[in-house]
């Protein structure tokens, strides 16, 4: 790594690339083209787990014993990427079944649900991550990126 | 109190008193009390000493003195209790004045009761629709000017009771997402806005329509109280939650913005009642432009700084854009309202008057094309009812902005009291409603699977958004929406022609908005007694 990234930076990017992934699935789905599909909601699926899993077993955790909150807002996050995954799901059966309109109808659910989730981070979790876990910034950074 | 603690104030002293002091009060102490020990400096001698005979304690830092100890036997159960709840009182005050500081304070309460944003949306079209049958009702020459009764009437209908109205509702929903924290009591608040807010509107159409003195001031008195009580605490909520983002700064400033329009038709309500000349309409104009520009323009500016990159995929907004223009806009807006209204005491129009004018023109016209640039590089290409209610919106803004500059530039000829009047539909029917609309398709089916899947006790299938309100009609309220904006824009050149059919059209675009609410509504109903 050369320049130190802020936890908040990096995560935001992850969220990106994710939507990029899970338009990319859309696009396919919507066009028909169901092998395509199948690869890309595969790539979109891993790209969601794993960052999930970077905040859920490294980020909150971090944050929850430094600022002794544990009921607060990473616990309404963690119920959140449940609601998530449930999608996740719903597109797994839909995408193998074929079935455009039920990945369609919640495509778009996931979308609105997902996209709320990640404001919430990026506007005021990851900021406060930022400054509550200043001190060991780094050694985060490189643990979440060497997760997979 | 007093029976149980020993107050020992040794701040005072001299060392070695304050030691001496304590050791002999050990002596004095009864069953079931502790002593307070008052001190200047951490007696640190002290605790070995306290510890070698069986007493425990436990050291607060404090303003003044700088230490209090307190010092209980460890074998006394009562004076433990009382030692530990003491403690533990001190924590929490600590805990909490440390939470109180540790901004932005976070609560991510979910969301405020379903009811709360629903009633707001609900009465939205019902409003659009009275809107329609006054226009209706009176003709078209209730479209010879933006100043005959209906015209204005109908005007407010749309601005009040569709736009505003929708806004207010979505303002207490979105809060939690753009600012982490609920608006407190919301159920109250949403009761008495709501309540004082759908006469207010009423009284208010109506004043225009049969221009009584009554009819203006109970519309002052109802729409203003609904108004401040919304305004002072969305403006409180925001301020002290500590968030400071692109969105949250616009939709700050927009919230002033509506202040300042409020603030403005109060006056003209106090100043002219149902009268009034030339000052009324220089007032008229800086009420519609904070209206338009501040209000509902910085609104969805603010939310379009989240929403469009987030829900459409696409890249962000360039930093000048988020960071500079709402701000700037709202400075031109203060200018521009001086100069339109000392202007009539000068000889002809100055120039601040058309720079200001015509900058706010700019910034907005800019805004608009890189929304639609942003819109053109997004990756979730799929169609979208809702991209394309945004795109009609700017495609729609950036016409309203070319009229109104001609309309700036241009002499006053007879030809703009038409020119006007198809300024107004772009902007009310192309602009606001149109995002408005568009945003209503995602936030309502949204909401209705989020409280759904909130309630669920047992697994079973939920609805899909697409469900919850079928996309196929969507679209075809879409097009009914498209085709009553160009029909009131031409209605203006065609009166005797399009007017009916285009009046009917907007009615028709609001009905099925509305049915298709209300299938939101019964999809959630019907689930929940499931």
């Amino acid at each position: 790594m050369d320049m130190a990234v802020a936890i908040s930076e990096l995560m935001t990017q992850h969220h990106q690339e994710c939507d990029g992934y899970f338009a990319s699935a859309e696009n396919a789905v919507a066009q028909g083209k169901w092998d395509e599909a199948a690869a890309l909601f595969d790539q979109f699926e891993n790209a969601l787990i794993l960052h999930l899993r970077r905040e859920e077993d490294i980020l909150f955790p971090a944050f929850e014993t430094e600022t002794g909150q544990t009921g607060g807002p990473t616990q309404m996050m963690r119920m959140e990427h449940e609601q998530m995954k449930a999608l996740t799901q719903n597109l797994k059966s839909a995408c193998a079944a074929r079935d455009k309109d039920g990945y369609l109808g919640n495509s778009e659910t996931l979308l609105v649900l997902m996209q709320q989730h990640n404001m919430k981070e990026e506007q005021i979790l990851y900021p406060m991550m930022d400054r509550a876990l200043d001190a060991n910034a780094d050694t985060l950074v490189s643990e979440v990126t060497s997760l997979d | 109190m007093a029976e149980h603690e020993y107050l020992l104030d040794v701040s005072q002293l001299e060392p070695p008193e304050p030691l001496q002091k304590a050791l002999s009060a050990l002596d004095e102490l009864q069953a079931g009390q502790y002593i307070r020990l008052l001190h200047r400096r951490n007696p640190e001698l002290l605790y070995p000493l306290l510890e070698k005979r069986g007493y425990a304690f436990h050291t607060f830092r404090t303003k003044e003195p700088a230490f209090e100890v307190l010092i209980w036997k460890k074998t006394d159960q009562e004076a433990d209790t009382r030692c530990q709840a003491l403690i533990k009182q001190a924590w929490d005050i600590k805990k909490k004045k440390a939470e109180a500081k540790d901004t932005p304070k976070l609560s991510f309460e979910q969301a405020p009761p379903i009811s709360i944003p629903f009633r707001f949306f609900l009465m939205a079209p019902v409003f659009g629709f009275v809107a329609a049958m006054v226009l209706l009702f009176a003709g078209p020459e209730s479209m010879d000017s933006r100043w005959t009764p209906e015209a204005v009437s109908a005007v407010h209908f749309m601005v009040l009771g569709f736009s505003t109205m929708t806004m207010i509702g979505a303002m207490m929903q979105i809060l939690p997402v753009v600012i982490g924290t609920i608006i407190p009591k919301s159920r109250l608040v949403s009761n008495i806005v709501f309540g004082l807010y759908v006469p207010g509107v009423v009284f208010l159409g109506s004043a225009f329509l049969f221009r009584k003195d009554i009819l203006f001031n109970s519309a002052a008195t109802f729409l203003g109280l609904a108004f401040s009580v919304f305004i002072v605490v969305v403006l409180h909520t925001m301020f002290t939650s500590g968030v400071r983002t692109s969105a949250s700064r616009a939709i700050k400033l927009a919230v002033i913005s509506l202040a300042v329009t409020v603030a403005m038709g109060v006056v003209m309500v106090a100043i002219f009642g149902a009268h009034g000349g030339v000052a009324k309409h220089l007032f008229a104009t800086i009420h519609l432009g904070w209206g338009l520009v501040g209000w509902t323009g910085l609104l969805i500016i603010g939310v379009s700084f989240q929403v469009v990159p987030m829900f459409q995929i696409t890249p962000q907004y360039p930093i000048w854009i988020r960071q500079w223009l709402p701000i700037s806009l709202v400075y031109l807006l203060v200018l521009w309202s001086l100069v339109t209204y000392f202007h009539q005491y000068l000889d002809g129009k100055n120039m601040i008057y058309y720079l200001s004018g015509l900058l706010i023109l700019l910034l907005t016209g800019l805004y608009s094309i890189n929304t639609l640039i942003l819109q053109k590089q997004r990756r979730r290409k799929i169609p979208d009812v809702t991209v394309s209610f945004w795109q009609l919106a700017m495609v729609s803004a950036i016409l309203g902005i070319v009229l109104t500059a001609v309309n700036i530039i241009s002499p006053e000829t007879g030809e703009y009291y038409l020119l006007e009047l198809v300024i107004g539909i772009v902007v009310i029917s192309g602009v606001m409603q149109s995002v408005i609309n568009g945003m209503l398709y995602k936030i309502m089916p949204f909401l209705v699977w989020f409280h759904l899947q909130a309630k669920q006790t047992t697994p079973g299938v939920l609805p899909n958004m697409k469900e919850i309100i079928r996309g196929r009609r969507m679209w075809i309220q879409y097009w009914l929406h498209l085709g009553s904006i160009t029909g009131l824009a031409g209605t203006v050149f065609y009166p005797e022609l399009l007017f009916y059919p285009a009046v009917t059209l907007f009615a028709a675009s609001m009905l099925l908005l509305w049915a298709n609410m209300m299938t939101a509504v019964w999809t959630y109903q019907k689930t929940v007694q499931r």
